[in-house]
């Protein structure tokens, strides 16, 4: 029986230290990361597998070696001892220290990515409205303000310049959904009825990621990591990070565009609902 | 206490002469024996396992295979999808509706009709009056009620499949605004399930919050005023302790629960607005409403069982608990936590980040109790002199398969971590750890162990170290590569993550869906091995191997009355109670135990 169960702890170790090599291309484990701070969050990450790992390792060594140690043999007596002062009180103190450590560790990094928001005066600002199962995004124009004739608005798709602050400005119309863009280690719910605002400075524009993987058609995703309904699964989109310039052009086009063209069917959603955003009660449509 | 326990005393011995002439349905249907209570609860958590591992095997089909649901056309048509393939046949798929209303399914039956009643209920009832001396539950009727408030919400429950718009699909979590309306705002996609369904399911949570409130208060009462004469709190063997800081936490956490369902429910049916934005309502209400019940539930789920894998441990392994205090404390050190950190759930949620480091913070400290435990099991073990027998083998998986589940609660205790793994498969690995590899586990070793004394049989000890391994093994193999899964980005509770057939999905996650193939199949083994387990179960029932009292050499109370244990549980007179629980090879006897009711003469 014991080398049954070592040979079966051994299988389940091997993909934690396949794990432990980071940066690769999606694949397994953590996929690229190409935010300001993702760096840091990872770094979190392989702290605590690394401290995690050693602990399931010295367990489960003990374990097993007293499996294969102490079976049962008729005749003998194990030892009666009721406990340890002196072990209790090791084992109690040295995880409470690791564990008080990382948990003051991880403040830094906390605080980076929800806290220290970044002034608006130098950052994109961006308009997100989540709704069943489509996230809609609406840019200030190129006179800075929104609300104005120029906003251009996209579906489904987000652009955004690299190397500077994004600030979205995250609503929802209906039920609760989470803006999550694995790449960038972001990730916020949106709950209705209030406003989060949340940040990130990319470090990679798509095309450079593009030709990095030889892929021409690949894109940077974004998903919806908050039970929405039941296409939750089909509420995805892209991110398309450009440069600077690039962001511009495409910034002054599309308000061109927007102030020309009758504006997306979710307009009429948030004009409708006055600006402040409101739910239906269940009577109210229980005709559908 | 020993007044107490007099009078107690007094009504079990009239009950037993009435034993005699009780018809079927009083003795075993509309029982208030404890122990028939406890095994009526056993079965139906059992049948109802059987129904929540169909459910998952569902849901692990369609994440490994979107594009093709087998048997699609004996599935009503408003659930499935037909499409025609280029040969000509119909393809049937199942689609996120069929899904998600699984998915919430799976996870509502496990974690409320199945771990908690096997753990409180089962073994709760089964086990406290025989471990602490007792003739039965303090409140009796009120015990036999506590199990018939099971059929009314299981039956609610059920028929929430056939209402329309089918059975709810917001999760076992049911977030409002979701769980709240039937139609979002935008008015595009309907939201099924989130008509009948979702109401079937918040009042069949509040009858079952019903039974475990009895169930619980019976529990405190009985520990406190009727322990037999000797046995103090600090002899208390440690399921009792882990069953009684259990009922504590569902005595102070249910309520909460059962007021955030009557108001969902108003909310729902009543025009009320609680968690509705439109009239001022606030949906992290519910969240907070919601996890300050299910933190101290995920510990409800826990606790007992740590409390058995300690009693099965020490004896089989022959040897006293290592540090029976540090063990006592650690339990109540979890409960006291448990209270502090539901924030931990909801770090993504729009909660004030300053808060959410401090529920980190006492996140984190949660993890001590559990480590202390660990290490005294691996203290209990070492210089031990162990049976390797499927009770053992269970709890030696379940210590193993804990440390996994224990350690995975660290990434997410850490709040910059838990940005990107929230919502991810990483959680469901998490979650299944504890619940499969720790409770399910537990609740194994506790059926192979007290089996003897419930039925007066042994269960067949080969098949039992069969179905043991071999859950082992693929237990292993069905939720080790969700952690691979949750740190690629996956999110849970969607449909499927890349669809290979139709390349549809998210593209980042391509990679990893062959992964999603090799869960499924292990997932359908790991389903299928459970048939050794059932099969030895009902064979054991009737042709297992007769036993006497006490067949595992076992100290505590429970084992010094016959097997199964009478109406009264034990003779004329209740055993007197000399020492502690866990006198395993003791010095002071020739035999390795050393039974809490046996006088020694005085050397
Ligand atoms: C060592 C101690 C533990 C720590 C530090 C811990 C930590 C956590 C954290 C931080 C989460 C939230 C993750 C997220 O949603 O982002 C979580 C989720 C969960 N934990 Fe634990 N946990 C521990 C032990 C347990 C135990 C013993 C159980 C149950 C038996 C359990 C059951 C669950 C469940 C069911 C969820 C998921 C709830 C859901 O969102 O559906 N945990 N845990
Ligand atoms: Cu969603
Ligand atoms: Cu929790």
């Amino acid at each position: 029986m014991h080398c049954t169960i070592t040979k079966m702890l051994l299988g389940v170790l091997a993909p934690v230290f396949l794990l432990a090599t980071e940066g690769r291309a999606d694949g397994w484990g953590l996929p690229e990361n190409i935010s300001t701070f993702g760096g840091e969050i990872d770094h979190q990450f392989n702290l605590i597998l690394v401290i995690t790992t050693i602990t399931f390792i010295v367990t489960m060594t003990v374990l097993v070696i007293a499996l294969i140690r102490f079976r049962h043999k008729e005749g003998k007596k194990a030892q009666h001892v009721h406990g340890s002062h002196k072990l209790e009180i090791i084992w109690t103190l040295v995880p409470a220290a690791i564990l008080l450590f990382l948990a003051f560790y991880q403040t830094k990094t906390w605080a980076l990515v929800k806290m220290d928001t970044p002034d608006k005066s130098d950052s994109v600002v961006i308009q997100v409205f989540a709704k069943q199962f489509e996230w809609n995004f609406r840019y200030a124009g190129t006179d800075g303000i929104f609300d104005t004739e120029d906003d251009p608005c996209t579906i489904k798709e987000l652009y955004v310049p690299v190397n500077k602050n994004v600030i979205l400005e995250i609503r929802s119309l209906d039920v609760i959904h989470s803006l999550f863009l694995p790449h960038l280690r972001f990730k916020q719910d949106v709950i209705p009825g209030m406003r989060m605002s949340a940040w990130f400075q990319a470090t990679k524009t798509t095309l450079q990621a593009r030709s990095e993987r030889g892929d021409e058609k690949f894109n940077y995703e974004i998903a919806c990591t908050e039970l929405c309904g039941i296409e939750h699964h089909t509420m995805k989109g892209t991110l398309s990070i450009l440069a600077q310039g690039e962001f511009d052009t495409w910034l002054a086009k599309q308000s061109v565009e927007a102030a020309q063209f009758s504006r997306p069917e979710i307009w009429d959603d948030w004009e409708r609902a006055g600006g402040e955003l409101e739910i239906e009660p269940l009577e109210e449509h229980a005709d559908h | 206490m020993s007044t107490a326990v007099g009078t107690a005393e007094q009504a079990g011995a009239a009950h037993h002469d009435e034993h005699h002439d009780m018809g079927f349905i009083k003795k075993y249907v509309f029982s208030t024996d404890h122990k028939i209570i406890g095994i009526q609860f056993l079965f139906t958590g059992l049948l109802l396992f059987v129904l929540g591992g169909l459910l998952a095997l569902g849901i692990r089909w369609q994440l490994a295979w979107p594009y093709d649901l087998p048997m699609g056309e004996m599935f009503p048509e408003s659930m499935v999808n037909a499409t025609e393939n280029a040969a000509g046949e119909t393809v049937y798929t199942m689609g996120g509706e069929f899904y998600t209303m699984m998915m919430t399914m799976h996870g509502s039956v496990m974690i409320f009709f199945v771990v908690i009643p096997l753990l409180t209920g089962a073994f709760g009832n089964f086990l406290i009056p025989l471990q602490i001396g007792a003739r039965d539950m303090a409140f009796p009727i009120l015990n036999m009620l506590s199990y018939w408030m099971v059929p009314p919400a299981l039956v609610i429950m059920l028929i929430g499949f056939f209402v329309e718009g089918g059975h709810a699909a917001a999760g076992w979590t049911s977030y409002p605004t979701l769980s709240a309306i039937s139609t979002a705002y935008s008015n595009v996609v309907p939201t099924p399930g989130s008509n009948w369904g979702q109401t079937c399911w918040c009042i069949s949570l509040f009858i079952l919050g019903f039974s475990s409130i009895m169930g619980s208060v019976n529990y405190i009462t009985t520990i406190i005023k009727m322990r037999a004469p000797g046995m103090t709190m600090m002899r208390m063997p440690l399921s009792t302790w882990a069953l009684f800081i259990t009922a504590i936490l569902v005595v102070f956490g249910t309520p909460v629960l059962a007021s955030a369902l009557f108001m969902l429910i108003m909310d729902r049916t009543l025009g009320g607005t609680f968690f509705l934005p439109r009239g001022g309502g606030q949906p992290l209400l519910w969240q907070h409403l919601f996890w300050f019940y299910s933190h101290p539930a995920v510990y409800i789920m826990i606790l007992p069982g740590m409390g058995f894998v300690s009693d099965i441990l020490s004896t089989h392994a022959r040897k006293p608990v290592f540090g029976y205090k540090p063990m006592v404390y650690s339990m109540g050190a979890i409960a006291g936590l448990g209270f502090i950190v539901w924030g931990h759930h909801m770090f993504q949620s729009g909660m004030n980040p300053a808060l959410g480091m401090t529920f980190m913070i006492s996140t984190m400290m949660i993890a001590l109790p559990s480590a202390i435990k660990t290490f005294n099991w691996l203290g209990t073990m070492w210089q031990s002199n162990m049976r390797l027998n499927p009770a053992m083998l269970n709890a030696i998986s379940f210590v193993a398969m804990f440390v996994i589940g224990g350690l995975s609660g660290i990434f997410m205790a850490s709040t910059p971590v838990d940005i990107y793994i929230h919502d991810t498969y990483f959680i469901v690995g998490h979650i299944h750890y504890v619940l499969f590899g720790g409770s399910m586990f537990a609740i194994f070793a506790a059926i192979y162990h007290w089996f003897p004394k419930m039925f007066g049989r042994n269960m067949n000890s080969g098949l039992g170290k069969i179905h043991t391994v071999l859950t082992f093994v693929f237990f292993n193999a069905t939720f080790f590569p969700m952690h691979i899964l949750g740190m690629a980005g996956h999110p849970r509770r969607i449909a499927f993550g890349w669809d290979k057939v139709n390349e549809t999905g998210y593209e980042f996650l391509a990679d990893v869906q062959g992964l999603n193939e090799f869960m499924t199949m292990a997932a359908f083994m790991l389903g299928a091995v459970q048939l050794i387990f059932a099969l030895n179960l009902f064979w054991s029932l009737f042709a297992g191997k007769k036993v006497g009292n006490n067949p595992w050499g076992c100290n505590s109370l429970e084992w010094e009355t016959t097997s199964p244990a009478p109406h009264g549980n034990f003779g004329p007179e209740l055993p007197t109670v000399y020492r502690g629980p866990y006198e395993y090879a003791s010095p002071l006897v020739d035999e390795d135990y050393l039974p809490q009711a046996r006088k020694l003469e005085k050397a």
